[in-house]
């Protein structure tokens, strides 16, 4: 560990960076969904979920051209370059905060579920700091150890989900409702689209994780993310289907948390555990200490280019430090609706933004500035 | 440290006079006779202050008399050093007078009972003094008395020994002694660790090189059966504590040149043979020369177990798991060289050990190479599912009993609830009973002889199979659980496997009292990450599921057959990475038959 | 290890000790009262409601390790504790009081709730129930023309519990005439859905046990009707949850059984008015027939016979539907996701529905004949 930290040698492989990323955005929405779709768009709701999911990958394209400028640099690195420090230093504040809220966010939604149907009698401040000391302790380690930890966890749990959701298609009632609606309106899934992002807020830490990529791995790594991204997009509209045919639209818009409430009605007879359903979902805890924890990591990288010094210290520094704002800030926010509406209003428009105009901003930058961006290149190459 | 030096010590050690020791500090390199006048000096004086003595008081009497006998061989061996230093200006070469020689050992290692020196002559006419040392035990008698004493008592030609005094040596080495393995020594600090190894040393008079002949033979353990790792088939070869023996079972395995041993010393006091041992143009260089440089890095005053090593054989030697894998197995061990780790072979431990090892590496044994690979995939699959229950039934028991009932089906919560009526702890502490009493039983089974241990066995069976029960200290259910978990978890073939589980298992026990199946996940979750973030010789210790690797995942979990196994491991990152090609299969012609034959096949009607 | 570090572990030791005395959820089902069974009944009051909550006694328990069977003579298997008041916590509480340990829902079986409860009071159980973390929506629900207590006191030779002997038959759809079993959520995705009224199973208690061989049918709540036995056969067809649906033909003295198969129901508006169409494809078994050794024209005649008598219970069932202003087929549903802009006129669909045009295609087959020829 100390030796991955000292050296600096970027050696994740590209499954192991596609995991993470992949990590990285499917937590936040997956326990709202399909509700805000569906709300918006009702049966026109698998389009809005489609065009969530090619915007995604429009911006992971444009960050991914964004990263080949200098891909041995980190953003944190390569802004200042581009546009000078001051800016550099606000776009890193910008990301970091950014960072901070959606671990913030992804602590306190998982947490009122499980302290609503699972541990009602616990303290979430408890829930909250078990999940957050587990993410703390996985990122702990450096790039490589949470990449690794994150493969080994991430990769059998969403195959385990991905095998129960196929177990549910037994409670497809109304198979007339699999197909969407012919009638689409293009205002409600557009609406529909902005509300359920949610579900894909995150993949922006492709920018600080892409230097840590082995550079023979980059290209696999952008063959998997997109992979990662079309699994995921198949999964969710698996999902919808499953939802909306069993519980109807009327029923998912009511329900606040819909994925839990169809995993809850599962159950296998003939087996220790009846309520199979439920334990996948005390399962997908997994999926959110690895979102928490890339975050976490996030913010001890952008934190430690801004901090003089990049050594371990520093970084594990910053981590405890992040940690304990989000445990705060998750006892801190009182309810659920609290969250619901924070990241309507706030987080999802300024994670948009975020994706597009850094990207935007930086691959405009580096047409204006061709030499700078050519003299990194070339330094590059020679010290790789 | 020179050999001044440890003479001082011992100086020390042997409480001369005060005096003696100053006149040793300042005189001994300048001039001989003044030291020799000082010790004969302090020997008068002595026999003065006994005689005194005596008559004053006679308690002291024995006291003194050792002392004088110190003091006399002080004296010698001081005169010995002295001849040495005044012919070859060295302390630490023998002078080529045997005499010398003598006076020099006999007042040093041969004031111990098990040193033997054996003065004789060479040849039967003419004569030539000689010394033989060796230790009494730790050498073949048959070899000192019948191929050196006896041939070189007969020898005829001693003329040319006189001739040539310098190539004495040589002349015995290449026409008398008939010792397969004879080396030729000058320095005392070498000569005495050989004699201690069981080696006899020859001094021949006029000549300064001291023969050194291979007479090692010492009481050894039998290539026995191992019993820690017991396999149904394959070899039934463990190690002994012979390094010796260490290494020819390896290189019985790997005839080929490519193998090799390479020595080193460690411990100042134990003076202990290490082996590092790997297979050149398989094992990743840069791994033989991390693990040989991080073997010199270490001093150590005594090495008594190979395991004293495994601190800086490992990244992480305060990690809970094993990095390093010990096996007594010679089989394992040759099949771990093949693939292109580097074996320490320790003398004196019976057991070799192999680096780099991953996690999959303890779980690994001999039988699921030998049978076919259904019946070694299966027995790897038993024992993940061995491990799983193991660490994971209690937790899980207290986890769905205490804190989510509801994931439970409500005929099973029934019956469980029924099954604890009257029972006034609550899961864990059952949990923790139960726990308590099975190590125990374990410890006191492991320590005490083999006869008693069969009757604990039973005793243990019965108090904890009913006794417990009907106390209505835990409930019956209990009593299956923990049965499962302490079979569970020694279902890891190495031993040392199981210790960090069974730590770990409270942790779990702990999480899953206090969040349930939410805590259970967690651990999991952070036992994982700590798997995956530690590294040894840079080589990932979660290896085919940390950093996934389609190629080691063939031989994880389960167990794929022999022809999928074309390259070596990945993780070991070695210089030649193939080690199987498989024929392409061509069907096989039928063969002629005889007439018979084909009488005998005819069935079909 | 300094000093300072060995104190904090001893602390950190004992406060863990100390903390395993019982903490947060750690509640082991010893000391949980599980609640298994629910029933719902009107109270005396306006505007209040009683709720039963019944769960086994430490000796019913007990006595089940010796296994399934039991006698049901053994007196007391479950207690009863009730409350009374306007909202399912006030209830709550109340029966709270009344026993030693947490009342816990999260293996909550059976709902029971009697025809009698005004829909505002069941409509405010469901949102309450919804609402309870610890229960998930699984449990099956059951209605009543008796009182909801009543049926939950009634005991079973077949089960120890009442629940469980609903808990098996719901368990298996295959063994019923009709697959009654409602869920929770079933129930709730159907008051949920604009343009289908729900129904629930109705039980009724026997001297052996319990009957189930009717529904009830509710229109948000409301307790509307409960359909006959027989009609209860075709709703089942018609629904598409039949098994062992039967019927007689005095003609040929034949009997067919095991009547079942899928329903299809379309719908589609012509000229301003709303057309259903419902296609029965089904399958029969043939029980008897008096001519002992039938043959085929008998046999085609037999199932055209009944292919007309499904279709006529069928029409009548749904006109009478049609007059109760109620729609359990979902005709409003499939409209609302077949042609959803012709569903937003006919808003409210209560008012439409029984204006629907609805036709009955049936085809019954009989593919087994058993062993005699």
């Amino acid at each position: 560990m100390s030796t991955t930290m000292k050296n600096h040698v970027p050696r994740l492989t590209g499954l192991q960076f596609a995991t993470m990323i992949t990590s990285g955005y499917v937590a936040l929405g997956l326990f709202y969904f399909p509700r805000e779709a569906i709300t918006a768009a009702h049966r026109s709701a698998p389009w809005s979920i489609l065009l969530d999911g090619l915007v995604t990958f429009a911006l992971m394209h444009l960050l991914f051209r964004m990263n080949r400028l200098a891909p041995h640099l980190p953003l944190s690195s390569l802004s200042p370059l581009l546009f000078g420090r001051p800016i550099a230093f606000v776009l890193s504040l910008y990301a970091m905060v950014y960072h901070l809220l959606l671990a913030i966010a992804v602590v306190v939604l998982f947490s009122f579920v499980l302290g609503n149907i699972f541990l009602p009698d616990t303290p979430i401040w408890a829930i909250d700091a078990a999940m957050v000391a587990t993410a703390l302790y996985m990122a702990w380690h450096g790039t490589v150890g949470l990449g690794r930890t994150i493969q080994a966890v991430y990769i059998p749990v969403a195959l385990l989900s991905m095998l129960t959701f196929l177990a549910t298609v037994s409670l497809i009632r109304y198979p007339i409702l699999l197909l969407p609606s012919s009638h689409v309106a293009v205002w409600p899934v557009l609406i529909g689209a902005e509300r359920q992002y949610a579900t894909f807020l995150g993949f922006e830490l492709m920018v600080t994780l892409y230097p840590e990529i082995a550079p023979d791995q980059r290209p696999r790594a952008e063959h998997y993310t997109y992979l990662g991204l079309a699994l995921v997009l198949t999964m969710f509209l698996i999902m919808y289907e499953i939802i909306i045919s069993s519980f109807g639209p009327a029923l998912t818009a009511q329900l606040r948390w819909p994925i839990v409430s169809m995993m809850r009605i599962l159950s296998v007879s003939g087996f220790f555990i009846d309520k199979f359903g439920l334990l996948v979902v005390v399962l997908w805890t997994i999926l959110i200490t690895s979102f928490l924890s890339v975050r976490l990591w996030c913010l001890g990288q952008d934190a430690t280019a801004l901090l003089p010094g990049k050594h371990p210290t520093s970084f594990r520094l910053v981590l405890l430090v992040g940690a304990f704002i989000v445990v705060v800030s998750g006892i801190a926010l009182p309810n659920a609706k609290i969250v619901d509406l924070l990241m309507e209003r706030y987080l999802i428009p300024f994670g948009l933004a975020y994706l597009i105009t850094v990207p935007s901003l930086v691959l405009l930058a580096a047409t204006l500035r061709r030499s700078t961006v050519k003299r990194i290149q070339t330094e590059s190459s020679s010290s790789p | 440290m020179g050999w001044f030096d440890i003479f001082r010590r011992r100086s020390d050690r042997k409480d001369p006079p005060s005096s003696t020791q100053t006149v040793l500090d300042h005189k001994a390199p300048t001039s001989r006779n003044e030291a020799i006048d000082h010790a004969v000096e302090t020997v008068n004086s002595a026999t003065t202050a006994q005689e005194t003595l005596k008559i004053i008081l006679d308690l002291h009497l024995n006291v003194l008399r050792d002392l004088i006998s110190e003091t006399q061989t002080f004296q010698k061996r001081l005169e010995a050093f002295t001849q040495d230093l005044e012919t070859r200006l060295s302390l630490n070469t023998f002078s080529g007078q045997v005499d010398a020689a003598y006076d020099r050992l006999k007042n040093t290692i041969g004031q111990s009972p098990d040193i033997i020196l054996r003065r004789f002559y060479i040849g039967r006419k003419q004569q030539i003094p000689a010394l033989l040392v060796c230790e009494d035990g730790l050498s073949d008698n048959q070899m000192i008395d019948q191929d050196t004493i006896y041939l070189l008592q007969r020898f005829e030609n001693v003329q040319s020994l006189k001739e040539n005094p310098a190539i004495a040596h040589q002349i015995v080495h290449d026409s008398v002694v008939s010792i397969g393995h004879a080396t030729v020594e000058t320095q005392w600090s070498k000569l005495l660790i050989d004699v201690m190894g069981g080696n006899t040393l020859v001094f021949i008079d006029g000549c300064l090189e001291v023969l050194v002949l291979d007479t090692v033979k010492y009481p050894a353990r039998a290539i026995e059966q191992p019993t820690t790792e017991r396999a149904v088939k394959g070899p039934q070869e463990s190690f002994n504590e012979v390094i010796l023996t260490q290494m020819n079972l390896i290189r019985r395995r790997i005839k080929g040149p490519a193998l090799s041993f390479e020595p080193l010393v460690m411990g100042e006091l134990s003076n202990t043979s290490i082996i590092v041992a790997h297979v050149q143009g398989v094992a990743n260089p840069a791994i033989v020369l991390a693990v040989k440089e991080r073997l010199a890095s270490l001093t150590l005053a005594n090495v008594e177990y190979g395991n004293e090593l495994s601190s800086v054989l490992s990244d992480n030697p305060s990690s809970l798991f094993p990095q390093v894998r010990f096996s007594e197995r010679a089989d394992i061990i040759a099949r771990d060289l093949a693939l292109g780790k580097v074996a320490i072979l320790v003398d004196n431990t019976p057991y070799a050990m192999t680096v780099p090892s991953t996690f999959m590496d303890f779980y690994q044994t001999t039988d699921d190479y030998t049978g076919s690979f259904w019946e070694g995939s299966l027995q790897r699959l038993i024992r993940f599912i061995g491990l799983f229950i193991g660490l994971l039934m209690p937790p899980l028991y207290v986890a769905l009993i205490s804190v989510d009932p509801e994931l439970l089906p409500t005929r099973l919560v029934i019956t469980i609830e029924a099954s604890r009526l009257g029972i006034p702890f609550p899961p864990i502490f059952e949990v923790i009973i139960m726990w308590t009493i099975i190590e125990i039983l374990r410890e006191a089974a492991i320590r005490l002889p083999k006869g008693l241990s069969t009757t604990l066995g039973t005793v243990g069976a019965i108090v904890v199979g009913t006794a417990v029960v009907k106390a209505a200290i835990v409930s019956d259910l209990m009593i299956v659980i923990i049965t499962l978990t302490a079979l569970g978890l020694f279902t890891s073939p190495v031993y040392s496997m199981a210790t960090p589980w069974r730590v770990l298992f409270w942790f779990v026990i702990i999480a899953s009292y206090f969040f349930g199946t939410y805590g259970i996940i967690l651990a999991v979750v952070g036992i994982i990450a700590h798997l995956a973030s530690l590294e040894n010789f840079n080589v990932p210790y979660f290896s085919p599921f940390g950093p996934l690797n389609l190629r080691d995942l063939k031989d994880s979990m389960v167990r794929f057959p022999y022809s999928a196994f074309k390259k070596r491991p990945a993780y070991l990152a070695t210089v030649n990475p193939v080690q199987r090609t498989e024929p392409q299969r061509t069907p096989m012609p039928h063969p002629p038959m005889v007439s018979m034959q084909r009488e005998r096949l005819d069935d079909d009607v | 290890m300094t000093t300072s570090n060995l104190l904090i572990r001893i602390t950190l030791m004992m406060g863990l000790t100390l903390s395993l005395s019982a903490c947060w959820d750690n509640r082991p089902i010893n000391d949980r009262m599980l609640v298994l069974s629910m029933g719902f009944d009107p109270a005396h009051k306006a505007h209040q409601y009683q709720v039963t909550f019944q769960a086994p006694t430490p000796s019913a328990t007990a006595s089940s390790d010796a296994g399934g069977g039991s006698s049901g003579s053994s007196g007391m298997e479950v207690f009863d504790v009730k409350g009374t008041g306007p909202d399912l916590a006030a209830t709550f509480s109340q029966a709270q009081a009344q026993v030693s340990k947490d009342l816990f829902l999260g293996q909550l079986i059976l709902l029971a709730i009697s025809t009698k409860l005004p829909p505002g009071e069941l409509a405010s159980i469901m949102n309450s129930l919804t609402r309870i973390g610890t229960l998930d929506k699984t449990p099956f629900v059951i209605a009543t023309n008796q009182s909801a207590t009543q049926v939950l006191e009634h005991t079973s030779p077949q089960a120890r519990f009442p629940c469980f002997y609903f808990l098996t038959l719901f368990s298996c759809p295959t063994c019923q005439t009709d697959s009654l079993g409602v869920r929770l959520w079933q129930f709730l995705s159907r008051e949920a859905t604009p343009g289908v009224d729900a129904f629930l199973p109705v039980v009724s208690t026997a001297p052996q046990g319990f009957t189930t061989d009717t529904v009830a049918l509710y229109r948000k709540y409301r307790y509307v009707t409960t359909l006959s036995p027989k009609e209860t056969q075709i709703f089942g067809i018609l629904e598409g949850i039949s098994h062992k649906a039967n019927f007689y033909f005095p003609r040929w003295q034949a009997d067919i059984r095991a009547v079942s198969g899928g329903s299809h129901l379309s719908t589609a508006v012509i000229h301003g008015k709303v057309h259903a169409t419902i296609n029965l494809r089904l399958t029969a078994t043939l029980a008897s027939i008096g001519s002992v050794t039938e043959d085929a024209q008998e046999l085609s005649m037999v199932a055209q016979a009944a292919s007309k008598r499904i279709t006529d219970d069928a029409r009548r069932l749904i006109k009478k539907t049609q007059a109760l202003d109620v729609d359990p087929l979902g005709i409003g549903r499939m409209l609302s996701w077949q042609h959803p802009r012709s569903y937003a006129q006919y808003l409210p669909w209560h008012q439409e529905y029984p204006k629907v045009d609805v036709t009955v295609h049936c085809t019954v087959t009989i593919n087994k004949m058993g062993d005699i020829k």
